[in-house]
């Protein structure tokens, strides 16, 4: 995991003293409102429906157990006791005092984290593959990357007032779990046919009013020119991207509208001039600087059998469950990354307290080498457990109400904050997220029902990803009442697809008894081993049409 | 004012949010409370506002905004569903181990 | 340029560049004039940032004036960008803009100020530059 050195230090103790001094001169009125919103917007200081919310980076997903008692603390002393894990892998508080804030920044900046570019229309949080370094599949680790990339957009002069926000997302998998392809640029790590290092680049994907599919701009980037390229397609975008209109403002809308072959031509000619400069691009001595940091750690090779584990497994029918839906593939042997869900049964999807994340930390310590990851489906992970830990931490997420055996099932569901704390929703989430999760509380149903990705979004702003959700609900406003559309078919991963709705909405009584029908319509038509998903793909829309509505 | 104001002569108050902790405040007419119930209701929107606005000192409240209201017996009620969230906090209890009640009596009411 | 310099009124000789022009469309003419004068319309829009940088990257050593919406708040990142000149039409905090110049001295990205660039204060540095290591 990547440590501070002195310079990180010094920007960051020097970006916490301005915003003091910013705050101040507010609260005395040498600045007007109009003058601040901006500047505390740029550190993820929002004005939400109850009280302000403050957004604090976790850059690409991973921090450590001091960090998490970190964020315990600022939850007890600041704020009520509770924080929320975002899709943007990042962790917000609702309820802080303006005032609070530069204090709650110092704290932050005591564990080499922040709330910087949090917000506002600039380089947002790198997100990546919540299992990146220890993932099975992976090509390599896109951790380094996403740390090159941190550093690169931090505070970039040119580019913190793009024409709308912008998002990065960076995998080393084949398999997709970054939803990089729904990005304003989205990276896959691979290699060519030499056995090279570089990136695949897709840009323009997004969700919100407009969801795209990302477009592939360059096959094959090679890994020494990553900043060069990512500055020529942000240089592009700033000079060209539109600034009329807020709704249109995103890359992707660039992208459509000058095609992506002509826009190919001009982040080209700008890269070659970048390229020519040749001050963009990490020299491979200051690269390697950074690499240093992501060294695997020294792995037990213990290859005997894990005992303990096996009988667990064998005779604890719960231990299975949360063992078959929470576990992932680790590239070492006899090593898992487990996911702990953020999702307990009638809970809110990704709050949790501070006893919580202060045990959490403990068991981090104990089991995970101190190491933690966030996800952007809004759950954390550990990455380093030994197979023969797994009942011992099982046993104990269990008495701090953190083993929800329901990773990637139907009451893993992602749920923006909606009505009850954003100031942009139009509906509620949450009680429908929780609503969904007690009338699928049976572990064994929703073992039947498997693999099926619930995702609610308040308003069009999609924060929950409602567009790639198997299951999508978008809260809309209906003359001051709420209502829910229904999508079905989306995707996020490398078969990448957009939700259709499926008709006309459903008031809030109604929404979860049309996510039943869907649900069992599912059942009943399924074929074999067959998903949510592969089913959808297979009979279209029309069967849960026919169920839905008539 | 606008003329659905006109036309339905609907009842509003100015809510806003305190500067230094955000917290939703209400126009009692001479001050701001955070008790919607001590709020000025009136059926002039603009007038509402203009008064709100110059009680206004050093900005330590922010984002006046009108809210539509209707009254029961003696209590003010949002019509809306997003400012009645607002006057009563969230809808939800968080079920984490802080004990929270979920009755949010120190926000608003 | 370590200092920005601070204008009241707009010097008569300054061409006026359109923040709207397409990337890479440039009269190399204008590389002749004293001065070019940015547009930020609003200091919400950064187009001139970018305009400013491939201004001083084809070689245009005259003045680069910051014009319309300026701030004393991003006082640094005019600079940072090439751009020599802030042209306020009306007060300003002077004290928070000196604040701004002085506070950072080092950034992660090149820059036309004289400031140091990170990765390569990193490679100068003959010892290991973080404390720690292995697996967090």
């Amino acid at each position: 995991m990547y440590q501070y050195d002195a310079y990180d230090h010094k920007i960051l103790e020097q970006r916490t003293a301005e915003f003091r001094d910013q705050v101040t001169r507010r609260i005395n009125g040498k600045l007007s409102e109009e003058e601040f919103r901006p500047l505390r917007l740029m550190n993820g200081v929002y004005l939400q429906l109850h009280a302000y919310m403050i957004r604090v980076a976790i850059p690409y997903g991973t921090f450590n157990s001091g960090q998490l008692r970190k964020f315990a603390h600022i939850a007890r002393k600041y704020d009520r006791g509770y924080g929320h894990f975002t899709t943007r892998q990042n962790i917000q508080y609702n309820w802080p005092k303006l005032i609070d804030i530069p204090d709650i920044l110092d704290e932050l900046a005591s564990v080499e984290m922040h709330a910087i570019q949090t917000s506002g229309n600039c380089i947002r949080n790198i997100t990546t593959d919540q299992f990146a370094g220890v993932a099975k599949d992976e090509v390599a680790d896109p951790r380094p990357y996403a740390e090159i990339i941190r550093q690169w957009s931090t505070f970039h002069p040119e580019f913190a007032y793009l024409p709308r926000k912008f998002k990065i997302a960076i995998t080393g998998a084949k398999h997709d779990r970054a939803a990089i392809k729904f990005h304003d640029i989205g990276l896959e790590v691979l290699r060519n046919e030499t056995g090279e290092l570089g990136f695949k680049v897709i840009v323009g994907g997004g969700l919100g009013r407009t969801p795209v599919i990302g477009s592939v701009i360059k096959e094959y980037l090679p890994e020494k020119h990553l900043l060069s390229y990512l500055e020529a397609i942000l240089r592009i975008y700033n000079l060209s991207g539109r600034r009329d209109n807020k709704y249109k403002a995103r890359v992707k809308i660039l992208v459509k509208e000058s095609g992506i072959e002509s826009f190919r031509v001009k982040v080209e000619k700008e890269w070659r001039q970048i390229m020519e400069e040749g001050h963009t691009d990490l020299p491979a001595a200051a690269q390697k600087l950074i690499f240093n940091h992501f060294k695997p750690p020294s792995y037990e090779h213990n290859v005997l059998p894990a005992l303990d584990f096996e009988r667990f497994y064998k005779y604890q029918a719960e231990f299975k469950r949360w063992i078959d839906s929470n576990l992932h593939d680790h590239k070492v042997e006899n090593y898992a990354a487990v996911t702990i869900s953020l999702k307990p049964i009638g809970g809110i999807p990704g709050d949790i307290s501070s006893e919580q994340m202060e045990d959490l930390a403990d068991l981090a310590d104990i089991y995970s080498l101190g190491e933690i990851r966030s996800t952007h489906e809004q759950n954390l992970v550990f990455p380093y457990v030994h197979k023969n830990d797994l009942p011992a931490l099982w046993l104990e997420l269990k008495s701090i109400d953190l083993a929800t055996p329901n990773h990637g099932l139907v009451s893993d569901i992602i749920a923006c904050p909606g009505m009850d704390y954003c100031s942009l929703a139009n509906a509620r989430s949450i009680p429908i997220a929780q609503e969904i999760s007690n009338k699928f509380s049976d572990p064994k149903l929703a073992a039947q029902i498997g693999e099926l990705k619930i995702k609610i979004s308040g308003c069009i702003n999609a924060c929950a990803h409602h567009h790639v959700g198997h299951i999508g609900v978008l809260g809309v406003d209906k003359k001051g009442t709420e209502s829910y559309q229904l999508l079905l078919g989306g995707n996020a991963d490398e078969n990448a697809a957009i939700g259709k709705i499926t008709g006309p909405g459903f008031n809030g009584d109604q929404i979860v008894g049309a996510i039943e029908t869907v649900i069992r319509t599912y059942q009943e038509i399924k074929e074999g081993n067959e998903r949510f998903i592969d089913t959808y793909q297979r009979v279209g829309m029309e069967p849960f049409k026919d169920a839905l509505y008539d | 004012m606008t003329k659905a104001a006109n036309i339905n002569n609907a009842l509003r108050v100015i809510a806003a949010n305190n500067l230094s902790d955000g917290v939703v405040v209400y126009f009692t007419g001479t001050k701001w409370s955070k008790n919607l119930q001590f709020a000025l209701v009136s059926a002039d929107e603009a007038e509402l506002l203009s008064a709100a606005q110059n009680s206004v000192s050093g900005e330590n409240i922010i984002g006046l905004e009108p809210v539509t209201v209707e009254i029961q017996g003696k209590t003010i009620t949002p019509t809306a569903m997003r400012e009645k969230i607002r006057a009563l906090g969230p809808t939800i209890n968080f079920s984490g181990s802080d004990n929270r009640t979920g009755t949010y009596s120190n926000v608003s009411i | 340029m370590t200092e920005l310099k601070i204008i009241e009124n707009l010097p008569t000789e300054g061409v006026y560049l359109e923040n709207t022009l397409e990337p890479g469309s440039l009269d190399s003419e204008i590389l002749n004039a004293k001065a070019i004068i940015l547009d930020f319309p609003t200091f919400m829009d950064g187009r001139a940032f970018s305009q400013a940088r491939q201004l001083r990257r084809l070689g245009f050593k005259g003045e680069l004036i910051a014009s319309g919406d300026i701030r004393a708040d991003q006082g640094r990142q005019y600079g940072q960008v090439g751009i020599s000149t802030l042209h306020f039409k009306e007060g300003f905090d002077r004290q928070t803009l000196q604040n701004n110049l002085k506070m950072y001295s080092q950034s992660y990205q090149h820059s036309f100020l004289s400031e140091k660039v990170i990765y390569k204060k990193r490679l100068q540095d003959n010892q290991p530059h973080f404390s720690g290591g292995g697996p967090f």
